[in-house]
């Protein structure tokens, strides 16, 4: 038998993918640190989580990734996508591209992604629950209600929602999002 | 529900089903602690495009593999694995993927034995030992799949080699390579499927483990049979996928019962293939077992068959015979796309005495003398069986 | 049968089960290549008399490498530390753990210290951390709940830091399950009646939740399908070792079946008032059950009714419409809950202000009703339930199992309803 035959086939890459997410990471990373000043859940949802919090949002092996956290003044901020130097608290790895393409194109909502099983978080339980929650509130801000409802398991009705959320809320989210 | 004073139960394999799943390999072989796996499969997976979904699913990974050895062929030989092994070494392999049916797993199995042991030759192994720690093992089930890929056996020229740890120990069923196949290409090994996992809960030793294993697979198979004949929808071919994997588990873990040894040994008189004389046999072998033991056929197999609202609507004492009769419905129901007779498959009466013989000897005690012969008989010309043991 | 999008079973555990399933332990063991096994377990299981059995199965082919009864009701890393020096000292080379999930727990954690030749459990937190087979585990259940000898998670206290860790990992499930009907044989009526019940929960909880699949699907019917018959049995005549033999196989099933699917709200409730009022887990299960039931209705309402065939028999179900079966089946669990307590002489509740300790002080205050509300927002165990909920909506919940009413289901907030069935609120 001639081993050349069979050659050893190196994996390639899905950059296109990558960028699409990279830039999904982005949005949902400003948007997490835009509503920590404006929603009054998720102001106390990151008040309950311990100061040094830092969540690392990541794709394996290779990324995209985003960080979030509080810094030195206790302030929840964005903070890019390399973890070194971080003391990570949290740290959610989605196991490969296309499970973070199913997640952000909201083919599969976090609690669902989760049930298929595609995430590896290690961090105290908690603190995982509670970011989940958060997301679960940016998402109703960032996307159009078709979208988020497919995203979350019960879309807070209009008349539940703050005015907050429901104008300024969004209009802020979106403005702190955007600009820099 | 029937629970035995002893049994054993044990299923070493991982399902990993559905959507985007082809995706998670890269990472569950690295949580095995391995990174390069050998591709084990046959020219036919290569021309669907099968190996190449696999190398782009591996897509990002960062990760290689070792080598896609596409030498496996209907009838697996120790010359194959042999040449499987060697290239598994020449290239510093660490885990095994087989895309493909039965022959492309059994390879990959022995192979598994081969470089797990760093030995080349098969033949020593007369008994397998326990605590063999083999290589990490995924077997992608294609459209050829029969459910002996998730076994404990893999057959290398005409020997059998058995063990617990011979099971893979992921099954990654992906809709993408589950190609759309003829009709009776469809159904043959769904059937076969089937016939076993109704073997496995109608054994005077069927337990609630296995029961419930049988019941999954003997429900997804009924399920989506009919819709994955015709016209094939992901969910109905994924579904039929599925209940065939599972069978594989149920009829490993079930003593040999005696359609599956009639339909081995007619296969090997008449050159059928094993599938289509599991087939066949099916609603004859439970007819024969419904009418002549008392407890094997249970009210219970009604459930997975037709499934709760026509198990619970049905008085407890006729749902033996109804799940009998649903069975015969179901196998009937396929006869416009292949034979559900002996006699259409033009066995002369001689094979089927010989046929009886062979099998009747290890039978003989459980479902009395002449067994054989009457339900290949009552198969030959799809009547019922008539009366009792003789 | 459902055939989800996804999804993921494993149930690696080869089981025994028998009369005298313990009597192949050296079998077991030679399978492994094991001489030295160390046995695990508590003072409660060794003062009962269950270690009896097991070293008398051992015989005089095997020598166990020593007894370690000294596990305490929450598992912690200081035991786990001392086990895994003895078991080195003693050069073992297995373990047999005998008995209930915090025995096992422990015994999970030692195999990782002992496998990985470490001394710090930290190193292994989280999902990914171990890649390789441990030594090998022989778990022998002395109750019939928790399932624990069929699944993959440890979680190991540290009371120095004040943090639970969790451990999941595909390579802690244990090699060998031994169900012999001997081990139960002399559970107490109450404690059998809220074990089974916990079963009963991870069953149909793993039949209700997210991740459900056809494995998790037909092993949890089948768990229930065994309880509803053997349940009464197993309480009022705790010598019928064919109906202890069928509780140990249901809690078996019930275990792979949500170790695969996971389970929801009823354990993320039941969990926080373990938490903040050390109620037994099974006996949280037994009351919370039907309200869990109740108030994913309108999701899984049609698998709710699916239910009421495993629990009140063939022609219950036939007999009942579509649209009633849900709330009949929640109403059969309540009746369950109502007979084990008549059969348990009043120690099985029905309710939450029902449970009391040994000297009959109420162990669930009502004013701790919101503590547990908030608390059990944070378990994970929410993430797989069908319907989201918030802090109002567990304390209603809680306050309705607390007096024991059925929820007002017209306050649920609801999302998209997916129940195939209606159900009038
Ligand atoms: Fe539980």
């Amino acid at each position: 038998m001639n081993i050349n035959k069979y050659p050893e086939i190196k994996s390639g890459g899905k950059l296109i993918k990558k960028i699409y997410v990279a830039v999904m990471l982005w949005i949902v990373g400003r948007a997490i640190q835009a509503a920590s000043r404006v929603d009054r859940e998720v102001k106390e949802e990151f008040g309950r989580l311990s100061d040094d919090f830092m969540m690392h949002l990541h794709v394996l092996p290779s990324g995209p990734g985003m960080i979030v956290g509080k810094d030195k003044n206790g302030k929840v901020k964005y903070m890019g996508w390399n973890p070194k130097g971080k003391k990570i608290t949290l740290d959610m790895k989605v196991k490969n591209i296309e499970g973070a393409m199913l997640m952000f194109t909201f083919q599969e909502s976090t609690c669902v992604a989760s049930a298929n099983n595609r995430l590896a978080v290690s961090g105290n339980v908690p603190d995982t629950m509670a970011f989940i929650r958060i997301l679960n509130i940016v998402e109703t801000y960032l996307l159009p209600k078709i979208i988020t409802s497919f995203a979350v398991k019960r879309y807070p009705k209009w008349s539940q929602m703050s005015p907050m959320r429901k104008y300024a809320g969004r209009v802020l989210v979106y403005v702190r999002t955007f600009t820099f | 529900m029937q629970i035995p004073d002893y049994f054993k139960f044990f299923n070493k394999t991982r399902i990993v089903s559905g959507k985007k799943s082809l995706e998670n390999i890269p990472y569950e072989l690295q949580s095995m602690d391995a990174v390069k796996p050998l591709v084990i499969t046959d020219k036919r997976s290569v021309d669907e495009g099968l190996v190449k979904i696999l190398i782009d699913a591996y897509g990002d990974s960062g990760l290689v593999i070792g080598a896609v050895f596409d030498g496996v062929t209907a009838y697996t030989s120790a010359k194959t694995v042999l040449d499987a092994a060697r290239l598994f070494r020449a290239r510093g392999c660490d885990s095994i993927i087989s895309i493909g049916g039965e022959s492309c797993a059994f390879a990959a199995k022995a192979l598994n034995l081969l470089v797990s042991h760093k030995t080349e030759d098969l033949l020593q192994f007369d008994s397998l030992p326990d605590n063999m720690h083999l290589c990490p093992f995924i077997v992608i089930p294609t459209s050829d799949s029969s459910g002996r890929e998730t076994s404990t056996r893999s057959v290398i020229d005409g020997r059998i080699y058995e063990s617990d740890e011979l099971m893979p120990d992921i099954a990654v069923i992906d809709p993408r390579m589950l190609k759309k196949r003829g009709k009776a290409e469809t159904i043959l090994p769904a059937l076969r499927a089937m016939a076993e996992a109704v073997e496995a809960c109608t054994e005077d030793a069927a337990n609630p483990m296995n029961d419930s294993f049988a019941f999954a697979s003997i429900q997804l198979i009924c399920e989506n049979l009919a819709a994955a004949v015709n016209g094939g929808s992901v969910k109905s071919v994924l579904g039929l996928a599925n209940g065939i994997a599972i069978s594989g588990i149920v009829w490993s873990n079930a003593p040999e019962g005696i359609g599956s040894a009639l339909a081995e040994e007619l296969a090997v008189r008449t050159g059928n293939s094993r599938e289509l004389c599991a087939a066949v046999l099916l609603p004859h072998t439970l007819d024969y077992k419904l009418k002549n033991t008392k407890k094997s056929v249970r009210g219970e197999l009604l459930l997975p068959v037709a499934g709760i609202d026509r198990y619970c609507a049905a008085a407890e004492t006729e749902r033996g015979l109804l799940g009998v009769e649903a069975v015969f419905e179901i196998v009937k129901g396929m006869n416009k796309y292949i034979p559900v007779t002996l006699k259409e498959l033009n066995i002369p009466r001689y094979i089927l005495e010989s046929t009886a013989e062979a099998v009747e000897d290890s039978f003989a005690k459980q479902y009395g003398k002449g067994g054989a012969l009457m339900i290949l008989e009552s198969a030959y010309n799809g009547e019922r069986v008539s009366g009792g043991k003789k | 049968m459902q055939i989800p999008g996804y999804y993921e079973f494993c149930n690696k555990v080869k089981t025994v089960s028998g009369h005298n399933a313990l009597d192949k332990l050296p079998e077991m063991l030679a399978s492994v290549n094991s001489v030295k096994p160390m046995i695990i377990t508590d003072r409660g299981v060794n003062g009962a008399g269950l270690i009896e059995p097991v070293k008398k199965a051992l015989g005089a082919k095997v020598k166990a490498g020593g007894i370690y009864d000294d596990v305490p009701a929450d598992s912690d890393v200081k035991t786990v530390k001392d086990i895994a020096a003895k078991y080195r000292a003693a050069k073992c080379d297995s373990i047999i753990a005998v008995g209930g999930g915090s025995v096992l727990d422990t015994a999970k954690g030692v195999n990782i210290l002992v496998s990985e030749n470490s001394d710090n459990l930290m190193n292994f937190v989280g999902f990914g951390a171990l890649k390789r087979r441990l030594k090998p585990l022989i778990a022998v259940p002395t109750t019939s709940g928790t399932g624990s000898e069929m699944t993959l998670v440890a979680v190991i206290a540290d009371h120095e830091r004040d943090v639970k860790m969790l451990f999941p990992s595909l390579f802690l499930l244990p090699d060998f399950a031994v169900l012999d009907s001997r081990m139960t044989k002399t559970l107490p009526a109450a404690l059998t009646a809220f074990t089974a019940m916990d079963a009963m929960t991870h069953a149909c909880e793993a039949y209700t939740c997210l991740s459900k699949n056809p494995l998790s699907d037909s092993t949890a019917v089948m768990a229930i399908k065994l309880i509803s018959e053997n349940i009464m049995q197993g309480v009022k005549k705790p010598g019928d070792m064919q109906a202890r033999l069928a509780l140990a196989n249901a809690s078996a099933l019930a275990g792979m079946s949500f170790s695969n699917s996971m389970v929801g709200m009823i354990h993320a409730i039941g969990h926080s008032i373990g938490a903040i009022c050390h109620v037994p887990h099974g006996v949280c299960m037994s009351v919370l059950l039907p309200y869990g039931l109740e108030y994913n209705l309108h999701k899984t309402g049609h698998l709710t009714g699916e239910l009421l065939f495993p629990l009140k028999g063939a022609e219950a179900y036939n007999s009942a419409k579509a649209e009633e079966r849900p709330l009949l089946t929640i109403k059969a669990i309540r009746e369950m809950n109502s007979d084990l307590r008549k059969a348990t002489g009043g120690k099985h509740p029905t309710c939450l202000k029902e449970i009391v300790d040994r000297d009959g002080n109420m162990m669930v205050p009502r004013e701790v009703l919101s503590d547990i509300a908030l608390l059990s927002l944070n378990d994970g165990a929410m993430v797989y339930n069908p319907e989201d909920l918030d802090y109002k909506d567990a304390l209603m919940v809680l306050e309705k199992a607390w007096e024991g009413e059925p929820l007002d289901r017209k306050k649920i907030k609801k999302g998209k309803k997916t129940s195939l069935v209606k159900v009038k609120d």
